[in-house]
């Protein structure tokens, strides 16, 4: 990540804290409907920031079968 | 380098030995780039070991052995790879960097220093005109369709799609119903990297220069050499483009594009430099004639990554061998579209005849983002697939899998894959639905 997608950590955990536990589903239809607000690449990199934000450990992910997808959260 | 030199052919054992993250994971994603096998490694670390000195420049003896195995990788990857001289291959880091040197040369006519001595611009490739065209197909990568939009846009050409057949085939049939003798050049793909689907390029090439002989030709070869054999000029591509890093076993950042002879001395070079001149001046320059393809490696090239495809091409066209290669990857893609098809609550993409599928299977799972699927094949099999777009957006919008699943799931094979892998894709999958 350069120092200019880093800004997405921030406005990630905001959208998380804000949201509560979102699927990947959600999280990708918030940004779509926020798109004007936040700066993004093509539609396959929402979810390899929230990978990369877990790997950092800024946020946790598990898959929920029920919902059919990943679920993503920040853990205070 | 010696067809004997080395005992063959590999077993599918050898080959899993050589390529060490094999028997840690199911590794199910060639489409986007194959992990290098260990004489590929051995090659590129012998490089910096022993020999690192720059190419064509030196004169001391490991600078002389660097422009020999240099010169020796070019002529294994053109031969073994594309069937192609020596002299009509460029080495370049990838597909997308051939489509820019391809769409450079359809603007600019080659500027060069003439037999008289007068330096100037030569005959272009293309000489466009209003209300020429350009056909691509609807299945694209975005690497060869946004150098042709950019392409268009500077030469007031217009970029037309072609449509594939509810397969995801490209047919002769639908190029020949939009050709006429204003398309003058076309780029489309050998296989598809999102559907699988081997495309029968040299009938399609065929029926569109029946219609304009001067039409020029661009084949995205991505997902073709080292995957299965490959014969540019029978094909009759201007240009074939390919990545060394995919079906060929070699480094990333590591690719070729051909450029049929007749056309490269009219080519003019993206970059200018050093290795690309005979003489230089402060108002003009001759282009090299000695070797018309090495006016196009300006600077030092990746002499390192160079020389790991011309290996990466003898091990995977001569101690593999392309046929079983092509063989066994449609075994094993057809194995797993046998055990997914029918099954409730899966989508499977792409056609079912084996003589139009590759080593590519692409599905869904219903109710699941694509990029979950993938997650969860990781997570829980240690399964790599690539998941997504694939960098083929159109092509998902108009499957009507972009909005809803994100794209689609792609298990891409080689010919180290197994049996038993397969098997375990599948089983994952019938146990999420």
């Amino acid at each position: 990540m350069d120092e200019n997608e880093m800004k997405d950590k921030d406005l990630i955990l905001k959208i998380l804290r804000e949201n509560g536990p979102m699927t990947t589903n959600e999280f990708d239809a918030y940004i779509q409907e926020h798109k004007d607000e936040i700066q993004t690449s093509c539609p396959d990199s929402s979810l390899r920031k929230l990978i990369w934000m877990k790997r950092q450990g800024f946020i946790k992910g598990k898959p929920v079968k029920e919902k059919k997808g990943w679920e993503w959260w920040v853990e205070e | 380098m010696e067809a004997n030199k080395f005992p063959g052919p590999l077993t599918v054992e050898d080959v899993r030995k050589d390529i060490p993250l094999t028997s840690k994971y199911i590794y199910a994603d060639n489409g986007a780039t194959t992990p290098v096998p260990i004489p590929v490694v051995d090659a590129i670390k012998g490089y910096f070991v022993d020999y690192c000195s720059n190419v064509e420049r030196g004169a001391y003896a490991i600078a002389a052995r660097a422009s020999e195995e240099w010169d020796q990788a070019r002529e294994d990857v053109a031969h073994l790879l594309m069937k192609c001289k020596t002299d009509e291959m460029i080495f370049t880091r990838n597909l997308t960097e051939c489509s820019g040197i391809v769409a450079h040369s359809l603007q600019e006519p080659i500027l060069d220093m003439d037999a008289n001595g007068n330096f100037g611009a030569g005959d272009p490739l293309v000489d466009w005109k209003p209300g020429d065209r350009i056909l691509i197909s609807d299945m694209e990568h975005h690497s060869n369709i946004m150098p042709w939009i950019r392409l268009a846009h500077r030469v007031s050409a217009k970029v037309e799609a072609v449509e594939s057949s509810e397969i995801g085939l490209l047919t002769p049939e639908a190029f020949a119903e939009k050709m006429d003798k204003n398309v003058r050049f076309a780029a489309f793909q050998h296989v598809s990297n999102a559907l699988g689907t081997i495309h029968p390029v040299k009938d399609i090439i065929k029926v569109m220069k029946e219609v304009n002989p001067d039409l020029l030709v661009y084949v995205d070869g991505s997902q073709g050499p080292g995957h299965m054999p490959v014969d540019v000029r029978d094909i009759n591509a201007d240009f074939y483009g390919f990545s060394g890093h995919k079906g060929c076993l070699g480094p990333q950042g590591s690719g070729g594009l051909f450029i049929k002879e007749e056309v490269m001395s009219k080519t003019d070079p993206l970059l200018l430099g050093g290795g690309t001149m005979m003489d230089v001046t402060y108002s003009n320059y001759k282009l090299r004639t000695d070797s018309i393809s090495k006016r196009f490696a300006a600077g030092t090239p990746s002499i390192a990554i160079d020389i790991g495809l011309g290996r990466a091409a003898v091990y995977s066209a001569k101690q593999i061998g392309l046929e079983r290669i092509e063989e066994r990857e449609k075994m094993l893609s057809n194995l797993l579209v046998e055990q997914l098809d029918g099954v409730e609550g899966l989508e499977v993409y792409g056609p079912r005849a084996d003589e139009h599928r590759g080593g590519v299977v692409t599905f869904n799972v219903e109710g699941w983002n694509s990029m979950d699927v993938a997650l969860l094949l990781e997570e829980e099999h240690n399964i790599l697939t690539r998941s997504g777009t694939h960098c083929c957006i159109p092509l998902m919008r108009k499957m009507g899998v972009h909005d809803k699943y994100g794209g689609n799931v792609r298990a891409s094979f080689h010919f180290f894959n197994t049996e038993e892998e397969v098997k375990t894709i599948a089983d994952a999958l019938k146990e999420m639905v």
